[in-house]
C-alpha cells in the first residue's frame, strides 16, 4: 500500500484569537484523515490558562473524528508551563482546568472499558517546569495529575534537570523530555520534543541494525497558529521554511504531497540528525541514554 | 473476484498473519484474487491511504480477523469499508468470532457474516455465494443477517483431517518477505485436552490435525531461501507426536537447515533426549503453560498436570541451554491471593526470567470455553453486566476467592518483577 501518513503533529499555539483558532480547527479537521491511524498531536501553549480553551477546541474536533472512525487512536499532548502557585493552589487548577479537560474525553474511557482496551483518546499533560518553580509544588501537581491521567510527561531543560535528579519525579511520569538551555519559547520546546523522538528512533534503529543517518524521520508537521503557517518537518520549522498557502489549500492531498516532496528532495536529513545527536551529547542525560548517544556519535564519524 | 483479508492490532507490531495466509492461499487456489492487509502499532497508514487502497483493489468480500481486544477496530473497519462501497460484503472470523453469539450481528450493523468453522472452507463458501450474486444462499459454517435483517445460523463445516490439503501460504508466496524477521509456522491445529480456560479444544472438536513432515520441511527450505532464519511455531502442543517432531528435527539437522526456533508445548511432553535434539536443531526458547503453581488450584483447571512435572520440564530444558518461558494466569477459579503469590514465587524460585510471555496476566474468559457459558459454576462474579453481545466476559470479573482489587495488586507485583515492564507477546 502506498502511504503518506503523518505520524506526529506539533501545534504551536499563540494568543487566543477566535478567528485564528477557527481557521486552525478547520485545517486540523481536514488534516485528520491524513494522519496515521495512531497519531500523536502535541499542542504547545505559553500558559495553562491561555492554552486550555484552545486545547479543548482542538480536542472537540478530534473527538468528532474519532467517533466516526473507530479504528483511529489519538494521543493529545498538552505541553504547558507549570502554573504559578503554591501547594494550596493545586485544588484550584485541578477543579477549573485539569478535571474538566479530562472529563471531555470520558466517553472514550467508557468505550475503552466496554471493549476491554486502552481508551482510543489519551490526554497527556506535558508539564514544563521553570527554574523558579517550587519542587514541592511541581511534585504535588504531578501527584494530583497522576490520579486523573494515566500518562504524564515532563519537559525539562538543563536548568531544571535537577528536578528529576533530586526527587523521585522520574518514576512518577511516563516520559521525560530533555532539552538545552534556554528552551523557553514554545517553538524551542516543540523542537526539543521532536528532537528527542528522533534521537530515540535512532537508538532503536541502532539496536536493530537498521540505522541510516541520512534516512528521513517519521513524517510530521509543525503548525503555528498565530500566522497559520505549516512546516513539513522540524528542520524546516527551525529554518523558517514554511509551505506557502497551506492553510488556505482546500485539497489537503496536495499539501501532503508537497510535504513529502520537500522531505524527500529538499531536506538534508543527515545534517538534521547529526545536529540532534550532537545537541544531546552535550546534555547531562541519564547514563543509559548517554552511552547510546556516544555510540551514535561514533557512528556519525564512521559514516562521514 | 477480489477478496481482501485484514488483521489489525494497534497494540502489537505487525507479525506474519499465518491464519489469514492459509485462507489467502486457499482462496487463490480456487481462483479468487486475494490480498492480505496487516496493520499494527508500527504501521504508518492513514484513513486516506486505506481508502485509496480499498477503492483501487475493489474487493467484493472483506474478511476481518476478530479478537476480544480488537473488536473496536473490527467494527470501525467494517463501517469504513461499507462507507466506501456498501455492496462490499464483510465477514468476521477468528477466535472471537467462532463462538460469538448470533445476536451480536444485531449490534454489528456493518458486518454481514460471522465465520464459525474453518476459515478456509467457510470463507470460500461465502466468496462463491458473493460471486454468484446470491450472497446468502447455500452457506455453511456461518451466521448471517439476510436482506430483511433476520439472523440465520447454518450447519458447521467439518475441518479436513489432512492439513496438507490446504495450500501453503509460504510455498504459494502469499506473504511479503521484505520486512519479515521471523516466520510463524502452524504445523498442527487443535488440542485434545480440556483446560477450562481455553477455547481451542472446542473449536477443533478436541481433535488435533497435522501437516506432514514433508510439507513442513518444504516450507522451511523455502523460508530459508527467502533469508529468514527465525521460526515461531504457533502449534499449541508442538511435540504432541514426538516421533513426528523427532523426524522433523532430524531432517533439519541432516539438511543443515539450522534455524532459531521458538516452540510451545506441554510440560509432560518433553524429555532430556528431546531437549538435546531441539537444542542441536536451533530451538532457543520453549514455552510451557504453568497457569498456577498452587497445588490446590492447578488440578481444578482440568489441565491434568502436576507442578513437579513442570519444575522437572524447566530443569531438563534449561540443562540443555534452552530458554524457558512460562504462561501463567491469576484470577483462576478457587485461587486466593496467596495462591496467586505462590505462582510468582514459583517462577522466581525456578529462575525463569519474568519478561515477554512469562509476564503474567489475569485470566480472560473467552467465548467457547466451558467457563464462559457456566461462569457461575466456577465462582465467577461479573463486574460488567452490560456487555455488548460481541464481547465475552474477558477480564471484567472477580471470583469468590479473589477480588478485582487483589487481581490488580497481583498484576502490579508481577510488573514490579518484570524485566520489560510487563509487556506480553502472546495474549
Amino acid at each position: 500500500m502506498t502511504t503518506s501518513a503523518i505520524d506526529k503533529v506539533c501545534v504551536i499555539l499563540g494568543n487566543r484569537d477566535e478567528t485564528k483558532l477557527k481557521e486552525l480547527n478547520e485545517f486540523l479537521s481536514r488534516l485528520f484523515p491524513y494522519l496515521n491511524l495512531t497519531c500523536s498531536i502535541y499542542v504547545l501553549a505559553t500558559s495553562l490558562s491561555e492554552g486550555m480553551p484552545q486545547v479543548e477546541r482542538i480536542q472537540k474536533g478530534m473527538k468528532t473524528y474519532l467517533r466516526e472512525n473507530l479504528f483511529v487512536r489519538y494521543y493529545l499532548h498538552f505541553v504547558h508551563p507549570v502554573p504559578q502557585g503554591g501547594t494550596g493552589d493545586l485544588g484550584y487548577y485541578e477543579e477549573y482546568y485539569y478535571h474538566p479537560w479530562r472529563r471531555g474525553s470520558s466517553e472514550f474511557d467508557r468505550e475503552g472499558y466496554m471493549h476491554e482496551e486502552v481508551p482510543r483518546f489519551m490526554l497527556i499533560p506535558a508539564l514544563v517546569p521553570g527554574e523558579e518553580d517550587d519542587e514541592l509544588f511541581v511534585g504535588g501537581l504531578v501527584e494530583a495529575l497522576k490520579e486523573r491521567f494515566p500518562l504524564l510527561s515532563l519537559c525539562l531543560r538543563e536548568g531544571t534537570f535537577s528536578l528529576v535528579q533530586n526527587t523521585d519525579l522520574r518514576g512518577r511520569v511516563e516520559k521525560v523530555y530533555y532539552g538545552p538551555d534556554p528552551s523557553e519559547t514554545t517553538a524551542e520546546i516543540g523542537c526539543n520534543l521532536f528532537a528527542q523522538d528522533l534521537l530515540e528512533t535512532s537508538c532503536v534503529a541502532l539496536r536493530s541494525g537498521t540505522l541510516s543517518m541520512a534516512f528521513p524521520c517519521a513524517p510530521s508537521l509543525f503548525i503555528t497558529a498565530d500566522d497559520g503557517l505549516v512546516y513539513p518537518c522540524m528542520d524546516a520549522f527551525k529554518r523558517g521554511e514554511a509551505l506557502t498557502g497551506a492553510y488556505a489549500e482546500v485539497d489537503l492531498e496536495k499539501i501532503i504531497q508537497r510535504c513529502e516532496a520537500v522531505r524527500e528532495r529538499e531536506r538534508d536529513c543527515r545534517v538534521c540528525r547529526e545536529h540532534v545527536i550532537r545537541q544531546f551529547s552535550k546534555l547531562p542525560l541519564p547514563s543509559g541514554r548517554q552511552s547510546e548517544v556516544g555510540i551514535l556519535l561514533d557512528r556519525l564519524e564512521v559514516e562521514k | 473476484m477480489n477478496v481482501l483479508l485484514i488483521e489489525m492490532n494497534p497494540f502489537a507490531p505487525v507479525s506474519t498473519p499465518i491464519s489469514l495466509g492459509y485462507i489467502a492461499a486457499y482462496l487463490k487456489s480456487k481462483g479468487f484474487a486475494t490480498e492480505i492487509l496487516t496493520l499494527g502499532e508500527d504501521s504508518s497508514v492513514s484513513p486516506v491511504d486505506l481508502y485509496h487502497y480499498i477503492d483501487s483493489f475493489q474487493p467484493a468480500l472483506v474478511g476481518i480477523s476478530a479478537y476480544q481486544r480488537t473488536m473496536l477496530c473490527v467494527l470501525g473497519l467494517a463501517k469504513f469499508i461499507k462507507s466506501i462501497d456498501n455492496n462490499i460484503k464483510v465477514a468476521v472470523g477468528g477466535p472471537q468470532a467462532t463462538f460469538m453469539p448470533s445476536e451480536a450481528l444485531g449490534q454489528m450493523s456493518h458486518v454481514d457474516y460471522i465465520c464459525r468453522s474453518s476459515g478456509e472452507t467457510t470463507l470460500l463458501g461465502i466468496a462463491r455465494a458473493v460471486q454468484e450474486e446470491t450472497p446468502f444462499s447455500n452457506l455453511s459454517g456461518v451466521s448471517y443477517r439476510d436482506s430483511d435483517g433476520r439472523v440465520h445460523d447454518t450447519e458447521p463445516l467439518e475441518q479436513p483431517s489432512d492439513l496438507d490439503s490446504y495450500p501453503s501460504p509460504y510455498l504459494d508466496d502469499v506473504f511479503d518477505y521484505s520486512g519479515m524477521g521471523e516466520a510463524i509456522m502452524l504445523t498442527s491445529r487443535g488440542c485434545p485436552h480440556n483446560c477450562i480456560f481455553c477455547y481451542t479444544p472446542r473449536a477443533f472438536n478436541h481433535k488435533i490435525t497435522f501437516h506432514s513432515v514433508d510439507r513442513v520441511m518444504e516450507e522451511i527450505r523455502w523460508i530459508r531461501k527467502k533469508g529468514i532464519r527465525r521460526l515461531w511455531f504457533a502449534d499449541p502442543n508442538v511435540s504432541y507426536k514426538w516421533k513426528r517432531m523427532e523426524e522433523l528435527l532430524d531432517r533439519m539437522l541432516k539438511e543443515e537447515l539450522k534455524m532459531q526456533m521458538w516452540l510451545q508445548t506441554r510440560a509432560d511432553l518433553v524429555n532430556p533426549e528431546m531437549m538435546r535434539m531441539m537444542k542441536r536443531a536451533g530451538v532457543s526458547t520453549l514455552a510451557f503453560g504453568l497457569e498456577s503453581a498452587s497445588e490446590r488450584v492447578l488440578p481444578k483447571l482440568d489441565k491434568h498436570m502436576s507442578i513437579e512435572k513442570i519444575a522437572e520440564a524447566i530443569r531438563i530444558t534449561r540443562n540443555e541451554g534452552i530458554e524457558v518461558e512460562l504462561f501463567t494466569m491469576f484470577g483462576l477459579p478457587h485461587e486466593t491471593f496467596e495462591d496467586g503469590l505462590k505462582t510468582l514465587e514459583f517462577v522466581k524460585k525456578n529462575q525463569v526470567r519474568i519478561m515477554g510471555n512469562t509476564n503474567s496476566q489475569q485470566m480472560k474468559i473467552y467465548f467457547g470455553t466451558h467457563m464462559s457459558q457456566h461462569y457461575e459454576d466456577y465462582g465467577i462474579r461479573l463486574l460488567n453486566t452490560h456487555r455488548h453481545a460481541y464481547m465475552s466476559i474477558g477480564s471484567q470479573y472477580e471470583t469468590n476467592w479473589m477480588s478485582y482489587k487483589e487481581m490488580q495488586t497481583l498484576q502490579d507485583l508481577w510488573r514490579a518483577e518484570s524485566l520489560d515492564r510487563g509487556r506480553r507477546i502472546v495474549s
